[in-house]
């Protein structure tokens, strides 16, 4: 049976939420469960399970001091390749918005000389992610205007 | 220590559904061992995600299986076993599902499993992530037990 370790913290008698904190041997973070739904029996031998104050939190990382059976909770700092490619799979999102807000534009029956102002700016739409490479470019990017 | 543990799997009309949620980082692996019913056939919906789209991953599938008088109760799939996925999502951060069988052995009719497997292998990201498991069965018979490693 994996082993528990009571960890009592006093700022945290108010919270009521407790948390099965699961660990990995070497101290990685493995889960975290509530009590009232799975038993400690239900993780493997090899995994170290700690009943502790609070519910983890998805803006935390998490890892077991292995000395003294305590969990160190560190903020979560993305990774600027990874805050780069959110910002890019959001702005391909919006101009992937702004193009199907206007395919009305090129049905068969629209003006041709409307026809063809939108078919510029979807253009412009659809090359916009070319033109920017850093975050700051994609932060304060300027969409190209809609026609009148 | 939990003394009496709450259900986490219920009748809906005269269906059953289990369910199950934790909490997970995504670059982690699970591997679930959930112990199931004698039936014919499952629902199985895995999901989980951090944030936006990117950081989204999901498994929607059937589990049907051969059903034999002679097998033992409680296989899944007294031999025959199929899975057919309606949708299907890997994340680069955090992982992707897959489901599957562990083996107890073998019967008359081939290879026989109590335990459903489901497995999350690792994404690259070490932020957090909600997980859940909804697995739905025709009947209420025998409870689902779940196991990590």
């Amino acid at each position: 049976m994996a082993s528990i370790y009571g960890q009592n913290d006093p700022k945290l008698d108010k919270v009521p939420t407790k948390t099965y904190m699961v660990f990995n041997p070497d101290g990685t973070f493995h889960s975290g469960h509530k009590p009232e739904y799975i038993s400690p029996s239900a993780f493997g031998e090899h995994l170290i399970v700690i009943e502790w104050g609070r519910e983890a939190r998805m803006d935390k990382v998490y890892r077991l001091d292995l000395e003294t059976k305590r969990i160190i909770e560190e903020d979560l700092i993305m990774p600027p390749e990874m805050m780069l490619e959110d910002a890019f799979y959001n702005l391909r999102d919006q101009r992937n918005e702004k193009l199907k807000a206007t395919d009305w534009s090129q049905a068969g029956d629209v003006p041709q000389a409307l026809k063809e102002k939108y078919q510029t700016y979807r253009q412009q739409l659809r090359d916009l992610p070319s033109t920017v490479t850093t975050l700051e470019e994609v932060e304060n990017l300027t969409w190209p205007a809609e026609p009148d | 220590m939990a003394s009496k543990l709450r259900q986490n799997n219920f009748t809906i009309g005269d269906a059953c559904e289990y369910r199950y949620r934790w909490y997970m980082a995504g670059n982690g692996t699970a591997d679930l061992r959930v112990k199931t019913a004698y039936i014919g056939a499952f629902h199985v919906r895995l999901m989980a995600a951090h944030w936006s789209n990117p950081y989204m991953l999901y498994y929607d599938g059937f589990i049907s299986m051969s059903v034999y008088s002679a097998g033992p109760i409680g296989t899944i799939g007294n031999g025959n076993y199929s899975t057919y996925d309606i949708r299907s999502r890997a994340s680069s951060p955090q992982g992707s599902w897959t489901i599957g069988r562990v083996s107890d052995g073998n019967n008359n009719y081939g290879f026989t499993s109590t335990i459903l497997r489901i497995y999350k292998n690792a994404g690259n990201y070490g932020g957090g992530m909600a997980c859940w498991v909804s697995i739905q069965q025709p009947w209420y018979e025998e409870m689902y037990t779940l196991s990590f490693s």
